[in-house]
C-alpha cells in the first residue's frame, strides 16, 4: 500500500483508532494484523519470505543469547546467512548471473547461469537490515532476545517503517512496543503536522518535479545541457523530498499511536562536506553502515593505520552503493561517495588550512556550495538509466547552453522538457523552482528543528493558514500519477 | 485539554469547507471560463438541424460547413478523439434534454464505438459536469471507482486534475479552435501508415448496444431522425476488421423509419489512399467529399425518407 494512495487515507485512521480502543494486551496483535495487510497490498505471496526471516532471526536471537564463545558466533552467522541470502537471492542473483554470462561470453567459456523469473520483493533491503541489526546488538550483547514472537514480528513488520525506513534499531523501537501508549492529543497533532509536511514534499514537490525529471532522463539524447541541468537539479530536490517525504509519513504515523522512529534527514542541502551530507543523509542506513561493517571493519585492520579508514571508507560505501540496486550505476554512485569521502580524510588538514583565510561566511557558503554541487551530479548516476546513460549527460550538461541568450531558445527548452508543451513545461519548471525555493526557506528558518514545526509559536490564524495552505496544495499542485515512492525498489 | 479536540473538529470543518470552496471555484471558472463545445453543450448553447456525435472519425470527417450548403440545414460536430459511444452516450442525453432545432441526429460508428475504453478520454472535460446524472452514469461506465470517488468524496476531484487542465486554466481550451469551425477539425496530413497491422476483432458490449437502443429510441420520441454513419476506411484497414459484417448487422437491426444506416466503408473514395492518413481518418481533402457525400445523402432522405 503507497502512502499516497486512497486506500491508505482510509488504513491510517482506521489502524489508528482501532489502536486506541483496542484494551492495551491486544494492540500488538492489531498493529501485526495492520502491517501485514499494509505489506500484503503489495505482493502477498511475499509475506512469506518475510515470516520465514522472521523466525529464523526470533530463534537465532534467543539462540545467541543463550550460547557462549563459537556457538554464539555459528547463531550470528546462520541468521546473516539467512538475511543476505534472501537479499542474494532476490536483489542480487540476476545481476551476478547477467554479468558472469557476460563474462563467459566475451572469453568463450561456454557456459551460462539461468536467470531467476522474480520480482523483488518491496522494502527487502530495509527490513533484513532491520533484522540483522537485531541479531547484531543481541550478539554485542547491547539487546536482550525478545522472546515475545509477536512483538518481535512487529518490530520487523511495524507498517510505517516496513518498506522504506527508517532503518530502526531494537534498542530504540522494541522497547517501545512493550511500553502502554496512551492516546496524545498532542502525540496525534504532532504526527499529523509531520504527515501533512512529508505528503506535501512528496505528492507535490517530488512528484511534480518528477515530471519534468522523467521525460528528460526517460530519453536524454533528445535535450541540450539546459534541460539535462534542470532535470538533474529537479532529481536532486526530488529524490530528497520523495525519501525525506516519505520518512515524515512514516514518522508521524508512528507518532500517532505514540511511537517515536528515528531521525532520518536533517537538513541534507546544508551540508559543508561530502563527510557531512552521510551524518545528514538517509542516517538510519549510514549509521547502520558504520556500526556493523565500517567500524568492525576498520577495528580489524587497525594495522594498516590511516589506510584502514581509506579502504573501509571504499569498501562500505562500494557496498552501499550495492545496498541500493543491482546495477552496476549504483555500484558507481556508491563508490563516488567512496572516493570522495576518501578525498576529503586525506586532505583534511590542507583544506582546513587554505580555507581558513577565508571570512567563515564565504568558507561555508563556498562549502555547502560545492557539497550541493558534488550531490546533483552525483546523482546523475543515481538516475540515469544506465551507466551509459549517466556518461552521455556528463558529456552533454555543458553543450547547449547557448540557447537561454534568446526567448525562442528558452522556449525551445521549456517545450521540450515538458514533453512538446510549452505551457506544461513552462508551468512546471516555475512550479518547480518556486516550491524548491519554498522549500529550502522552511528548513532554513527552521534550522534544526522540524519544518513542519515552522508555525508552533505563532498565532492560531497564522497556524491554522499555513497547513490549510499545505493541504491545499497537496490537493491542487500534487501530482497523482501513481508515482510510486524512490526507495521502495531497494 | 477539552478545548483541543474542539480545536481539531473546527480545524477539520474550515478545512472541509475550503476544499469545498476550491472545488466549487474550479469547476464554475472551468465552466464559465473555458469556453470549449464540450461547456457549451453542458450549458445549453449548441443546437443544430444537423447534430453530429462520435469519435475521431466524427470530430475530423464531418464539416458541418459543407452539409448546411449541401442540405440548407445548419449542423454540429460534437465529435471528439478517442471517446466511443459509452462515454459520448452523455452527451447526446444531455443534448436531447434541451434541444429545440434538431431534426437529424447522426452517430458515426467507429470500429470500437461499441465497446469500451479502459480509461476515460480526457476526464478533466467532465469533471465539473458530474453532478449530472448522465455524465456521471456514462463516465462511471468506464472508470467506476474513479468516478464514484471524484463524486462523493469531497477534494478527490481536485487530484484529478491534469495536464490538460493546466493548459486549460492558463491559456485557455487548446480546443477553442473547434467552436470556430461549428466542432470540426479538418486533418490536413499525409498518409503517414508505415508497416502492417494484425486483423482484429471490433470491440463490442451487449451492454453498450442497449444503451444506444435506448438512446436512439429517445431520440426517435422527440421526433428526430437518427442516422448511423460508418464512415469510410481505407479498404486495406477495412479488412483487418474480422468481425465487420457481424458488427454492421447489429447496428442494420436499429434501422427503421426513423433510424438509417449509411455506409461508407465500402464507398469508392476507399479504394483511394489520397484521401487518407490512416486506415481509418479521412484527411481534410478527404473529409470535404465525404462531408459533401453525408450532405447527399441527408437530402436523399429529406427528399424519399430513404438513403
Amino acid at each position: 500500500m503507497l502512502f499516497n494512495s486512497f486506500q491508505f487515507l482510509l488504513f491510517f485512521p482506521i489502524v489508528t483508532i482501532i489502536y486506541f480502543l483496542l484494551p492495551y494486551k491486544l494492540r500488538w496483535v492489531h498493529l501485526l494484523v495492520a502491517s501485514c495487510i499494509f505489506y500484503m497490498a503489495f505482493v502477498p505471496i511475499y509475506i512469506l519470505i518475510l515470516l520465514a526471516t522472521i523466525i529464523i532471526d526470533y530463534i537465532a536471537g534467543i539462540m545467541i543469547e543463550n550460547a557462549e564463545g563459537r556457538r554464539r558466533r555459528a547463531f550470528l552467522i546462520l541468521s546473516l546467512v539467512a538475511n543476505i541470502g534472501v537479499l542474494v537471492i532476490f536483489k542480487y542473483y540476476n545481476f551476478f548471473a547477467i554479468n558472469i554470462n557476460t563474462l563467459a561470453d566475451a572469453s568463450k567459456a561456454g557456459f551460462s547461469i539461468p536467470l531467476l523469473k522474480i520480482l523483488l520483493p518491496i522494502g527487502l533491503s530495509f527490513h533484513t537490515f532491520q533484522a540483522m541489526s537485531y541479531t547484531l546488538e543481541v550478539y554485542r550483547d547491547n539487546q536482550k532476545a525478545e522472546r515475545h514472537f509477536g512483538i518481535y514480528a512487529l518490530y520487523v513488520m511495524f507498517y510505517p517503517q516496513l518498506v522504506a525506513g527508517p532503518i530502526e534499531r531494537p534498542q530504540n523501537l522494541l522497547d517501545q512496543f512493550h511500553a502502554k501508549h496512551d492516546f496524545s492529543y498532542d502525540n496525534c497533532r504532532d504526527g499529523i503536522r509531520l504527515m501533512i509536511w512529508g505528503f506535501f514534499k512528496k505528492i507535490v514537490i517530488a512528484d511534480r518535479l518528477a515530471i519534468i525529471v522523467n521525460n528528460v532522463y526517460n530519453d536524454p539524447r533528445h535535450f541540450n545541457g539546459v534541460a539535462l541541468t534542470i532535470a538533474t537539479l529537479f532529481f536532486a530536490f526530488q529524490v530528497y523530498c520523495d525519501f525525506s517525504g516519505y520518512t515524515d509519513i512514516a514518522r508521524g504515523a508512528a507518532k500517532t499511536m505514540g511511537y517515536d522512529l528515528m531521525l532520518n534527514f536533517n537538513r541534507p542541502f546544508a551540508s559543508k562536506s561530502v563527510t557531512e551530507i552521510w551524518r545528514r543523509w538517509h542516517i538510519s542506513l549510514s549509521t547502520w553502515f558504520f556500526d556493523y561493517l565500517f567500524n568492525p571493519l576498520v577495528a580489524s585492520l587497525r594495522k594498516w593505520g590511516r589506510w584502514a579508514i581509506v579502504f573501509g571508507l571504499l569498501f562500505t560505501f562500494f557496498l552501499s552503493g550495492l545496498w541500493h540496486g543491482a546495477n552496476w550505476k549504483y555500484i558507481i554512485w556508491g563508490s563516488v561517495y567512496g572516493v570522495a569521502l576518501v578525498y576529503e580524510f586525506l586532505t583534511k588538514n590542507f583544506r582546513k588550512k587554505i580555507f581558513s583565510v577565508l571570512p567563515p561566511t564565504v568558507n561555508k557558503t563556498i562549502s555547502i556550495f560545492l557539497t550541493f554541487s558534488f550531490f546533483v551530479l552525483a546523482s546523475v548516476f543515481f538516475r540515469g538509466k544506465s551507466v551509459k546513460d549517466a556518461l552521455y549527460i556528463f558529456a552533454h550538461l555543458f553543450k547547449g547552453w547557448k540557447s537561454v541568450c534568446s526567448v525562442s531558445g528558452i522556449k525551445s527548452v521549456i517545450t521540450a522538457i515538458g514533453g512538446n508543451d510549452t505551457v506544461y513545461g513552462s508551468f512546471n519548471v516555475v512550479i518547480g523552482f518556486l516550491l524548491i525555493a519554498f522549500l529550502e526557506i522552511i528548513q532554513f528558518r527552521t534550522k534544526d528543528t522540524s519544518p513542519e514545526n515552522i508555525v508552533r509559536n505563532s498565532s492560531s490564524i497564522v497556524k491554522w493558514s499555513y497547513y490549510y495552505f499545505l493541504i491545499i496544495a497537496i490537493f491542487v499542485i500534487g501530482a497523482y500519477d501513481n508515482q510510486e515512492f524512490i526507495y521502495f525498489q531497494f | 485539554m477539552k478545548k483541543k479536540p474542539l480545536f481539531f473538529i473546527l480545524f477539520s470543518a474550515v478545512l472541509f469547507l475550503l476544499v469545498y470552496l476550491v472545488q466549487t471555484g474550479i469547476d464554475r471558472s472551468y465552466n464559465k471560463n473555458v469556453s470549449n463545445k464540450f461547456t457549451r453543450l453542458f450549458n445549453h448553447k449548441i443546437d443544430a438541424n444537423v447534430m453530429i456525435f462520435g469519435s475521431s472519425v466524427a470530430y475530423v470527417h464531418f464539416d458541418p460547413s459543407i452539409i448546411k450548403n449541401v442540405t440548407g440545414l445548419s449542423a454540429y460536430n460534437m465529435g471528439w478523439d478517442g471517446t466511443f459511444f459509452v462515454q459520448y452516450n452523455c452527451l447526446i442525453k444531455e443534448y436531447l434534454s434541451y434541444e429545440k432545432q434538431c431534426k437529424y441526429l447522426i452517430i458515426a460508428a467507429d470500429i470500437d464505438n461499441l465497446g469500451k475504453n479502459e480509461l476515460i478520454t480526457r476526464p478533466d472535460l467532465y469533471y465539473s459536469h458530474l453532478s449530472n446524472s448522465y455524465v456521471y452514469n456514462s463516465l462511471h461506465e468506464i472508470e467506476p471507482d474513479k468516478i464514484w470517488k471524484a463524486k462523493y468524496i469531497p477534494g478527490y476531484k481536485l487530484t484529478l486534475l491534469n495536464k490538460a487542465f493546466y493548459n486549460d486554466l492558463f491559456i485557455g481550451s487548446r480546443i477553442h479552435k473547434t467552436d470556430t469551425s461549428n466542432g470540426y477539425e479538418p486533418q490536413n496530413l499525409k498518409w503517414d501508415k508505415t508497416g502492417t497491422a494484425k486483423p482484429f476483432n471490433a470491440r463490442y458490449e451487449e451492454r453498450i448496444y442497449t444503451q444506444l437502443q435506448e438512446t436512439i429510441n429517445t431520440a426517435v420520441k422527440k421526433g428526430i431522425k437518427v442516422i448511423i454513419v460508418f464512415p469510410p476506411m481505407y479498404e486495406e484497414g477495412y479488412r483487418l476488421v474480422l468481425n465487420m459484417d457481424w458488427l454492421k448487422e447489429k447496428y442494420k437491426v436499429l434501422t427503421n423509419k426513423n433510424v438509417y444506416m449509411i455506409d461508407y466503408t465500402t464507398d469508392t473514395m476507399c479504394k483511394n489512399r489520397s484521401y487518407f492518413y490512416n486506415y481509418g481518418h479521412l484527411n481534410t481533402g478527404g473529409a470535404s467529399i465525404f462531408s459533401t457525400k453525408i450532405g447527399n445523402d441527408i437530402n436523399n432522405i429529406i427528399a424519399t425518407g430513404h438513403n
